[in-house]
C-alpha cells in the first residue's frame, strides 16, 4: 500500500471542509462515510477470509441500538420479576460499550455460524440479522419498537479554548466520521499484514492447506468476526449519535446488500476497494438527485454496478493496479527482442 | 527441536500406529493397521491403488480420525486430534493436489507457512511494536533462506498459480517445511513429474533426509521409492504386507502378487 497516497488522500479530505463548507455535501459525505466504515468491516470477512455474511447490518444496527440505550439509559423487565436498569451514560462510554457489545455478538455469530461454510454460513447469517430486526421490533419495553429511538444525545469534545462542545455540525459530524474512517482502515490494514492476518488470508485461499501448517481455522475466522463486527457496530454508534433518530429499518437486508455492493465494485480483499466502493455508490444517488428521476437514478445505479462486475470482475482497485502494471510493462521487454520483432514486422 | 538430528537418537521411533482401523460408509479402508517409523529414515508407503495410503495420510495427519486404533508420535497419543495441533506438534503433510496458495506470490506463500513461528500477540501486530518488525525481519530472512534451499529465489515476486507444475511442487513442499516438521509426509510428490523434475525432487528429498527430518512418503513412481527409501511398507486392501529394505520388497511374494496378480512368477 503506498502510505504517501494514504497521508495525501486523508489530507484532502482533512481539509475539504475548508474548502467547501456547504453543509449539505459535507452531510452526505458523511452519511457515505459511514456506509464506508461498515463496508471496510465487511471487507475484512469478506474479502480477507472469504466469508460471504449476508446480515453484517445486523451488526451495525446492535452497535446503532446499543450505543443509543445506553447513552439514553433503560429500565426493562427481562422476565423472573428482575428489572434491568442502566442509568444515561456519557455518549463516549456509550460508543465504546456499543463497540465491545458488537465484537461480542461477533463472536458468538462466528461460534456458531463458523461451524458450516458456503451457502450455510450466508443463511445462518441473514436469519442473525432477521432475528435482530424481529427484536428491535417487538421488545417495545426496550427498543420502543417501531417507533424507533428519539433524540438520541450527539457526541461532544472538549475543544482547547472552546470548552465542552456539541458535534452537531455538519462539518464536526463529518470530522468525526472521518477520524473513525481512519482508524478502522489503519485497523484492518495493520491485521491483514501481518502474521495473523496472513492466516486469515490463507483460510481463504486453501482452508486444507492452511491447517496443515498449523493454522487453528476457529480461532482466527472468530477473530476476524470479532474485529469485523466490533468496527460495523462502531459505524452503527456513529449513525446513532450523528441522525440522533434510529429505527428497526437499520437492521433492513438492503443495508447488507449496499455493503457487499460497496465492496465487490471497489474490489474485495483490498484494502482501498470498500472505500473506492463506498465513495462511487454512497455518493452517486445524491449526486444524480439534481440531475435525473430518482427512478432512472437507481436505473443508473444498477446499471453502473453491472457494467463494474461485467468488465472488472474483480473489483475497481485491483482493475487500477493491473492499468498502472500495464504501463509500466513495455520497458520489461529485453532490447534484441523487441528489435527482432521491429525487424519481423518490418519484412511482413 | 534437535531430537531427530543426533546420531545416538536414531534407534528412537517418531511415528507409529497401532491397530489402526478406518471404516468409511461399510468400507474397511485400513484394516488394523500397524507399524512404526524410526527417526532420520525415509520411509515410503506403497501399494497399488484404493491400498489406503491416502486415507492413512488422513488419519496419521488428523484429517479423519480412525474407527479403532492409535496414532503416536514421539510417544504422545495423537488420535482424534485436530490437523493444526498436529502440525504444531512437528508432523506436517504436503497434499497431492491444491498444494499451494494459488492467488499468493511464491514469497507471501512461505511467509504464511512460518505462521507456527511467529509469536508476536495480535496487539502487538496491530501497534506495530517492536517485537513484531523484530520478528517480520527474521521471518523474511527465513523465507530468502527457504527460497535458496528450495531453488526458487528468482521465483519470489511471483504468482504460485503461475509457476510450472513441478516448481509448485516444490514450492509445496517448502510450505510444509516451513512448519519446521520432525516429520514430512509427502504424498505424490513425483505424480506428472517429467524424468529431469523427479531428478530435482529426489535430490531435495535426499537433502530433506540429511538435514535430520524423518520423511515418509507415498509413491507410485518405483524407480523413485527404490532408489532413496531406507525402508518400505506395502499396504494392500488396507492391510500391511509387507515391511522391509527395497531389496527384500522386490523379491517380496506377497508384494509382487499384490502388483502383479497371483499366478505370476518372478521373471
Amino acid at each position: 500500500m503506498n502510505w504517501t497516497f494514504f497521508g495525501i488522500f486523508v489530507t484532502f479530505l482533512g481539509i475539504f471542509p475548508f474548502v467547501w463548507p456547504d453543509p449539505y455535501i459535507l452531510s452526505v459525505i458523511g452519511s457515505a462515510g459511514i456506509m464506508i466504515i461498515a463496508a471496510i468491516s465487511l471487507n475484512l470477512l469478506l474479502g480477507y477470509t472469504g466469508q460471504l455474511s449476508l446480515g453484517h447490518a445486523a451488526f451495525f444496527g446492535i452497535g446503532a441500538y446499543a450505543s443509543a440505550l445506553m447513552s439514553l439509559g433503560f429500565d426493562v423487565d427481562i422476565g423472573f420479576g428482575i428489572t434491568w436498569q442502566v442509568d444515561p451514560k456519557p455518549v463516549w462510554v456509550a460508543f465504546a460499550t456499543a463497540i465491545v457489545v458488537t465484537g461480542f455478538f461477533g463472536w458468538l455469530v462466528g461460534k456458531l455460524a463458523f461451524k458450516v461454510r458456503g451457502a450455510y454460513f450466508v443463511v445462518i447469517t441473514i436469519s442473525f440479522a432477521q432475528v435482530m430486526r424481529m427484536i428491535s421490533l417487538n421488545w417495545t419495553d426496550l427498543t420502543e419498537g417501531p417507533m424507533g429511538m428519539i433524540s438520541i444525545p450527539p457526541f461532544s469534545l472538549w475543544i482547547p479554548g472552546e470548552g465542552v462542545v456539541d458535534l452537531t455540525s455538519k462539518a464536526a459530524i463529518y470530522w468525526l466520521v472521518l477520524a473513525v474512517g481512519v482508524l478502522a482502515y489503519l485497523l484492518v490494514a495493520m491485521l491483514v499484514n501481518s502474521r495473523q492476518g496472513r492466516a486469515m488470508i490463507a483460510l481463504r485461499e486453501n482452508e486444507t492447506l492452511a491447517t496443515s501448517v498449523g493454522i487453528p481455522v476457529t480461532y482466527y475466522l472468530a477473530l476476524a468476526a470479532v474485529i469485523s463486527a466490533a468496527i460495523a457496530g462502531a459505524a452503527g454508534g456513529l449513525y446513532a449519535h450523528t441522525v440522533r433518530i434510529i429505527d428497526p429499518d437499520v437492521f433492513l437486508f438492503i443495508y447488507t446488500v449496499t455493503m457487499v455492493i460497496m465492496v465487490v465494485a471497489g474490489g474485495k480483499g483490498t484494502l482501498g476497494g470498500p472505500v473506492v466502493g463506498g465513495l462511487i455508490f454512497g455518493l452517486m444517488p445524491e449526486l444524480l438527485r439534481g440531475v435525473v428521476q430518482p427512478e432512472v437514478q437507481w436505473v443508473i445505479y444498477g446499471i453502473t454496478m453491472i457494467l463494474i462486475l461485467l468488465f472488472l470482475p474483480r473489483g475497481l482497485v485491483p482493475a487500477i493496479y493491473d492499468f498502472i502494471t500495464w504501463i509500466r510493462t513495455p520497458i520489461a521487454i529485453p532490447v534484441r527482442e523487441s528489435r527482432r520483432a521491429l525487424a519481423a514486422e518490418a519484412k511482413s | 527441536m534437535t531430537l531427530a538430528k543426533q546420531p545416538s537418537e536414531t534407534e528412537q521411533v517418531v511415528l507409529s500406529l497401532e491397530g489402526v482401523t478406518m471404516k468409511i460408509a461399510g468400507l474397511v479402508a485400513l484394516d488394523d493397521v500397524t507399524f512404526s517409523i524410526p527417526a532420520g529414515q525415509i520411509v515410503s508407503l506403497i501399494g497399488p491403488n484404493g491400498a489406503g495410503k491416502t486415507t492413512a495420510y488422513n488419519v496419521i495427519s488428523g484429517y479423519m480420525p480412525p474407527t479403532s486404533g492409535k496414532v503416536r508420535l514421539f510417544d504422545e497419543d495423537i488420535t482424534g486430534h485436530t490437523p493444526h495441533s498436529i502440525a504444531a506438534r512437528g508432523l506436517v503433510r504436503s497434499f497431492q493436489r491444491a498444494s499451494v496458495f494459488d492467488d499468493q506470490s511464491v514469497f507471501d506463500n512461505l511467509l504464511t507457512a512460518y505462521h507456527l513461528q511467529g509469536r508476536a500477540s495480535l496487539i502487538q501486530s496491530l501497534l506495530r511494536l517492536p517485537k513484531f518488525r523484530r520478528e517480520e525481519e527474521q521471518l523474511k530472512t527465513k523465507v530468502w533462506e527457504m527460497l535458496d534451499f528450495l531453488e526458487l529465489r528468482r521465483r519470489a515476486d511471483e504468482r504460485a498459480a503461475s509457476l510450472s507444475y513441478g516448481e509448485q511442487r516444490i514450492l509445496g513442499v517448502g510450505i510444509a517445511l516451513a512448519a519446521s516438521p520432525k516429520i514430512l509426509l509427502l504424498d505424490e510428490p513425483a505424480a506428472g513429474l517429467n524424468p529431469s523434475e523427479t531428478d530435482e525432487f529426489k535430490a531435495m528429498i535426499r537433502r530433506i533426509g540429511n538435514s535430520g527430518i524423518t520423511v515418509l512418503l507415498v509413491e507410485h513412481d518405483m524407480h523413485m521409492v527404490m532408489s532413496i527409501s531406507d525402508q518400505i511398507i506395502v499396504l494392500n486392501q488396507g492391510r500391511v504386507i509387507a515391511e522391509g529394505a527395497p531389496k527384500d520388497i522386490q523379491n517380496n511374494p506377497a508384494v509382487i502378487e499384490a502388483y502383479l496378480g497371483s499366478g505370476v512368477k518372478r521373471a
